[in-house]
């Protein structure tokens, strides 16, 4: 009987990844090779896509890709290892009110961003009704500056939250040692760099992922600054017609085989080397007292940083919902509360709101459960194949933008065979759910695997050998490491599902918008002002349920939990 | 540890597998249709029709034409929608060709111009007709108008022309298989024909846009508003989107924009079509033809033309609508044939994609 439940858990899990993550991305790459399966050509085998990708604005979006993910993983990498050493390891006034900026980041997305520039800098936007001369940074941001600033904005906090969580774990005793033996600050940075290079690599990996499959920025600045990236060129293969799916799937075979490669690196990096820094003897860190300059340096850094990343594109979002006729011919521009009344009083502007917020939580909810399942999965000591292969398509799931998945699921839940299984999910709110988690899942689950890594597994043999059960090991021991990062993925998958654009437009069932269709149809409406009023509702009423979240785990959740990486009793 | 990770694993999967199965569960027992259609007024229709019946009867999902026809191919061997109602008839011709739809010959008293639109089979049904080819200008820019295609290579209008991209835009195609009808001039009942205007008018748009550049843009919407903050002085659209921009600036005028309207050569037809699916069960079809009934019916169209929506500035196809007070008697026009250019259009959006956006 044991045995058999072991193997039904086991068995569902897998099916449960095969059906949401490695069918739809395997049927949507058949199409490269074998367009004739899947009724998108005549050729059961052929490499033609690839030949058709190989020059014109494919080779080139492909290119301008890689080059743009390597600079962006490589900035932000080092940006969030820098802003986290502010916040977690000094006394620099900025930290306390960092990690509301974190989410803000986190739940804006890409196009949110580029919206709140577009307002911004358009003509007839917002710098042109107020007299502020705007073509020179016009000209500046349609083009490949812009692009690398939103894309670098968005990489930012999920650099951030993979370097913090390792470095928050990471005991304060090598530094003290250095510092002893007469080392200076800059050489005990550099050690804790060196100690936190799996969580580095890590954010490289994840960076470099999100940024060449990013379609926010590809719906937006791309589309209209003849800067072609490859989403945007796998966009208008898929979306337009003719709509040609060998093409698009040969683009993101190749955009999976970039991220093979950063992953292929990464491994070589850490190869043969332990990182395993906690265990029962970790120390806390001291704080470092920094002067007053220091203070200044440090939160002017940051608060620099903040303002490209998200000053300017929430004023230019805030303004324009406030602003009547915005990027109007029309004159008489006047300040105004009349666009937030609409999406108040209109159920076709508020209404993808409440559904998506629905949809969200319930997403954010099985994200973590499954998230904290594969993280575990991961990390265990004796990784079998089936961790590899976790691990696998885990990272190649982050590479696949969302709008190929929502091409996959498409074809997996539109296929007769899985219609004479009995499945009909196609068409439906469960399989837009589904596509939601699916998207939500590789990134959660690698954010968590930093922490779960550096849990050594003695500490939960220990806690069995005195008695504890299963469960009760699992709370004391594995919660303390992944309840923070594991209450982060519940909130970042919230607000990113909340938000989420080219799934939602894809697999949005009839009748039941989401709030990115809802907020592109009325933008491609020119009601600027109903558009931006409910990008700001949107992200305010995100933001009110992390704040929610984050209040209920300070009320109510263990002590130690609260404490991650310092010692009882302190 | 292992047994508990196996059991929280089970845990999800299980609810994952069993939340399907409810949301099935609570699906009505109504019968029910999905429409994919991207015509301004239909929402109106929807609504008015569900309300005769009592229920959501129509599920409505929209969108631009070209992502409708994209998902419409990606569900080929399964397709989930029940009715089509897009501009244009040659993407029907295709479907036509493919067996994708369900002939009918709706109730309702059709003029001359709704029955000239019908297919032999009426294996699709006209609901509405504009026409494509319409240059609407800035008078104070533009002086002497285009009226042939032709004109738009004078070099006075170098960076000043915008249009629609067949890849998204509905009435665009119709609009590009005319012009090439025009300026090729052959015959399109051979495939021959059609391939020497197919090359006639490519060579056209590519000198086109060599000589004087075309901004191209993905739907009427975004066109008239380069056309309204003064980025072209030429926009070639719908008849309907043309005209709801000269009734919107005489409202609310535009310092320094003066909107009229040129025909150039014969302007082209563009049909608004619905087309039944294959899917589904007969009940089901049953209901998707007692709604295209009803938008032909005297309630149907009397809510299309009660619409504000510059879609329903339309030519209508039955005898007791009428075209809106502000829009022309219909002008001699150019119609491309369905079935010779409906299978072109794969091709030819794909070369406009790589030549002249």
């Amino acid at each position: 009987m044991k045995l058999k439940v072991k193997f039904n858990a086991l068995t569902a899990f897998w099916i449960l990844i095969v059906a949401i993550l490695v069918a739809p991305i395997l049927l949507f790459l058949l199409n490269a090779i074998s367009p004739r399966s899947l009724s998108q050509g005549s050729e059961w085998f052929t490499l033609r896509a690839f030949t058709s990708i190989a020059h014109g604005q494919f080779a080139q979006g492909l290119f301008n890709s890689f080059i743009l993910g390597v600079l962006v993983a490589v900035l932000t990498a080092f940006l969030a290892t820098v802003i986290a050493w502010i916040v977690l390891r000094t006394n620099s006034p900025i930290r306390r009110v960092w990690t509301f900026f974190v989410f803000a980041l986190l739940l804006a997305p890409s196009y949110l961003i580029a919206l709140g520039w577009q307002r911004l800098i358009e003509q007839r936007g917002v710098f042109d009704i107020l007299g502020i001369p705007s073509a020179g940074i016009r000209n500046l941001f349609y083009g490949p500056v812009g692009i690398f600033i939103v894309l670098a904005v968005k990489g930012l906090p999920f650099a951030y939250l993979v370097i913090s969580n390792s470095m928050r774990s990471l005991g304060g005793e090598f530094e003290d040692a250095i510092r002893v033996h007469g080392g200076s600050r800059i050489e005990a940075f550099k050690t804790m760099a060196t100690l936190l290079s799996p969580a580095i690599w890590s954010a490289i990996a994840i960076v470099f992922a999100e940024t060449i499959s990013d379609f926010g920025v590809a719906a937006t600045f791309s589309s209209e600054s003849h800067f072609p990236i490859a989403t945007y060129s796998l966009y208008l293969a898929i979306e337009n017609f003719p709509a040609n799916y060998p093409v698009g799937a040969a683009v993101g075979t190749v955009l999976l085989f970039l991220i093979v490669i950063a992953l292929l690196l990464q491994a070589k990096y850490l190869r043969g080397r332990s990182f395993r820094t906690l265990s029962g003897r970790t120390r806390p860190f001291r704080t470092i007292e920094l002067s007053r300059l220091g203070k200044w340096l440090s939160s002017g850094f940051v608060i620099a940083i903040l303002l490209v990343a998200l000053g300017v594109p929430a004023f230019g979002a805030l303004s324009a919902s406030a602003l009547s006729g915005v990027g109007s011919p029309f004159s008489g521009h006047a300040w105004t509360l009349m666009n937030y009344k609409s999406v108040i009083n209109s159920p076709s502007l508020h209404n993808p709101l409440l559904f998506s917020s629905k949809i969200a939580l319930i997403v954010a909810l099985f994200a973590s459960i499954l998230a904290a399942v594969c993280a575990r999965l991961l990390t265990q000591k004796k990784a079998g194949a089936g961790s590899q292969i976790l691990d696998f398509i885990l990272l190649a799931a982050v590479a696949l933008p969302g709008i190929v998945f929502a091409a996959g699921y498409i074809f997996a839940y539109n296929l007769p065979l899985t219609n004479s299984l009995g499945i009909h999910l196609y068409g439906t709110t469960t399989l837009l759910g589904l596509a939601y988690l699916a998207g939500a899942l590789p990134s959660t689950s690698r954010s968590l695997v930093g922490n779960m890594s550096q849990l050594q597994e003695s500490l939960s043999e220990a806690c069995r050998v005195h008695g504890s059960n299963a469960i009760r090991t699992w709370i004391d021991v594995t919660m303390p490491i992944i309840a923070k990062p594991l209450l982060a993925a519940f909130c970042l998958t919230y607000a990113g599902t909340l938000l989420e654009l080219p799934v939602s437009q894809l697999l949005y069932a009839p009748g039941a918008e989401p709030l990115s269709v809802g907020i592109d149809k009325a933008l491609a409406n020119y009601d600027y002002g109903g558009g931006t009023a409910m990008e700001v509702l949107g992200i305010l009423s995100a933001l009110a349920v992390v704040a929610v979240a984050y209040s209920l785990f300070k009320l109510l959740a263990p002590r130690g939990w609260k404490r991650i990486g310092v010692a009882r009793g302190k | 540890m292992k047994r508990n990770i196996k059991f929280a694993a089970l845990a999800a999967a299980a609810s994952l597998i069993v939340t399907p199965s409810i949301a099935l569960a609570a699906a009505p027992a109504q019968t029910t249709i999905t429409i994919y259609e991207a015509t301004g007024y239909a929402a109106d229709e929807i609504a008015a029709f569900n309300k005769t019946m009592g229920y959501t009867a129509i599920k409505d999902y929209t969108d631009s034409t070209g992502p409708l026809l994209a998902k419409v191919a990606a569900e080929t061997n399964n397709p989930q929608w029940n009715l089509l109602w897009v501009d244009g008839a040659e993407a029907f011709a295709a479907l036509d060709k493919n067996h994708a739809l369900v002939p009918y010959t709706p109730k309702g008293d059709f003029n001359d111009l709704g029955k000239s639109l019908f297919p032999a089979d009426h294996s699709f049904i006209p609901l509405g007709a504009t026409v494509m080819g319409v240059a609407l200008y800035n008078a104070n820019n533009v002086k002497t108008p285009p009226a042939t295609y032709k004109d738009l290579l004078n070099p006075a209008f170098k960076g000043k022309i915008g249009m629609n991209n067949p890849a998204v835009s509905g009435p665009t195609f119709p609009f590009i298989a005319g012009m090439f009808d025009q300026i090729g001039g052959k015959s399109t009942k051979t495939a021959t024909g059609v391939a020497a205007n197919i090359a006639a008018g490519e060579s056209f748009l590519k000198s086109l846009k060599t000589t004087n550049g075309i901004l191209v843009n993905d739907r009427n919407g975004p066109t008239t508003h380069a056309f309204e903050i003064g980025n072209i002085d030429i926009a070639l659209i719908q008849s309907s989107a043309a005209l709801n921009e000269i009734n919107k600036l005489a409202k609310t005028p535009i310092p320094g924009v003066t909107p009229k309207i040129a025909f150039l050569t014969k302007p082209n037809l563009v049909t608004n079509v619905i087309g039944i699916g294959t899917a589904g069960t007969a009940t089901q079809h049953r209901l998707a033809k007692k709604f295209v009934d009803f938008v032909l019916s005297k309630a149907g169209q009397a809510v299309a033309t009660a619409s504000s929506d510059s879609d329903s500035f339309f030519w209508p196809v039955t005898t007791y609508a009428s075209p809106k007070s502000f829009v022309p008697a219909l002008p001699d026009y150019h119609l491309a044939d369905p079935y010779a250019w409906g299978p072109q259009q794969p091709a030819v959006d794909d070369w406009f994609l790589q030549n002249i956006k």
